[in-house]
């Protein structure tokens, strides 16, 4: 009876995965927001290890849903972006942690870390 | 059932893992700031100023060692004020697990550095202790590299470089070298820090 609760809770938090943070680099870019706050582009590139290309792409499907805002200005004539989380960003990765959270909690209860 | 979940489990317990590394690897950045950099050269080429207007320096140990421990406690409380506004403005905390390792990881290098520092003093070496002070230092700064962004170890490398160097130059260049690169090397950190991090 607790496995089956435990499994259903599972495939609950699994189904509650947000779709835009569950990809890597997404949710590095978010990890990395969380963590200070705010970054700029190179920041955020340097700390990932991904190509400019790949960052920018990732980062316009993080603004479209309205998880990451964006300020540009220009320093020394050149443009400068600087990254922040939203409030609905802010609490999409929340609520991804604790989906994350509750799968390793309720695959605990399953067994299914101990095959 | 433990099988289907199995898969599910390693996915979540992987990005778990990637958003703890991403965390940790962003707040490394912020050990020296900008700000802190520029102050901390600028200390240390008081402390240089300072040393050079005794007279006969060498002669009063405690003199110098009372004027580097006093620009070493503003260098400590400078990065420290710096990092505590920084750590609020994003709601966190300064003291933090990372920041606990960096200090144990820098403290044989610095307690190297005193040691040597007493025996100089001890045997009326204490002209060639400042070479010993960019190496003991350049160690410390190469063990926090290990936690921190590649441009910290170069930091590191470069005061090692230069202690190396220094204790091979004649004695009177000794306290310039002190100044290029305590004083020098942390400006120039700062300043590359704060175009890049802003202050």
């Amino acid at each position: 009876m607790v496995v089956q609760a435990g499994y259903e809770e599972m495939i609950e938090s699994v189904k509650s995965l947000d779709e835009i943070i569950i990809q890597k680099v997404r949710l590095g870019i978010m990890s990395a927001l969380m963590a200070r706050g705010e970054a700029d582009f190179r920041f955020l590139k340097d700390t990932l290890g991904v190509t400019d290309g790949n960052l920018s792409i990732h980062l316009s499907k993080l603004e479209e849903a309205g998880y990451v805002a964006s300020r540009k200005e220009f320093v020394r004539k050149k443009p400068h972006t600087t990254y922040t989380p939203t409030d609905a960003g802010r609490a999409a990765f929340h609520a991804y942690l604790t989906a994350l959270e509750r799968i390793v909690q309720s695959a605990a209860q399953t067994g299914a870390g101990h095959d | 059932m433990p099988v289907l979940t199995a898969p599910l489990l390693d996915e979540a317990r992987e990005n778990l893992r990637v958003i703890r590394q991403v965390m940790e690897r962003s707040t490394k950045y912020s050990t020296l700031s900008g700000l802190s950099g520029v102050l901390i050269g600028l200390t240390a080429i008081a402390g240089v100023l300072a040393t050079r207007h005794v007279r006969d320096i060498y002669a009063h140990p405690l003199r110098l060692a009372l004027i580097w421990l006093v620009v070493l406690a503003l260098a400590v409380a400078i990065d420290f004020a710096r990092n505590k506004r920084r750590a609020a403005q994003v709601g966190k905390r300064v003291v933090s697990p990372l920041g606990a390792h960096i200090l144990i990881a820098a403290l044989p290098a610095f307690f190297a550095g005193a040691v040597l520092t007493a025996f100089f003093a001890l045997h009326h070496l204490l002209f060639y202790v400042w070479g010993v002070w960019m190496l003991c230092y350049g160690l410390a700064i190469c063990a926090v590299g290990l936690f921190s962004v590649r441009p910290v170890s170069y930091l590191g490398a470069a005061f090692v470089l230069a202690g190396a160097v220094t204790l091979f130059l004649s004695v009177p260049y000794h306290l310039y070298m002190m100044a290029l690169t305590f004083g020098g090397f942390h400006i120039a950190y700062g300043l590359w820090t704060a175009r890049r991090d802003g202050w």
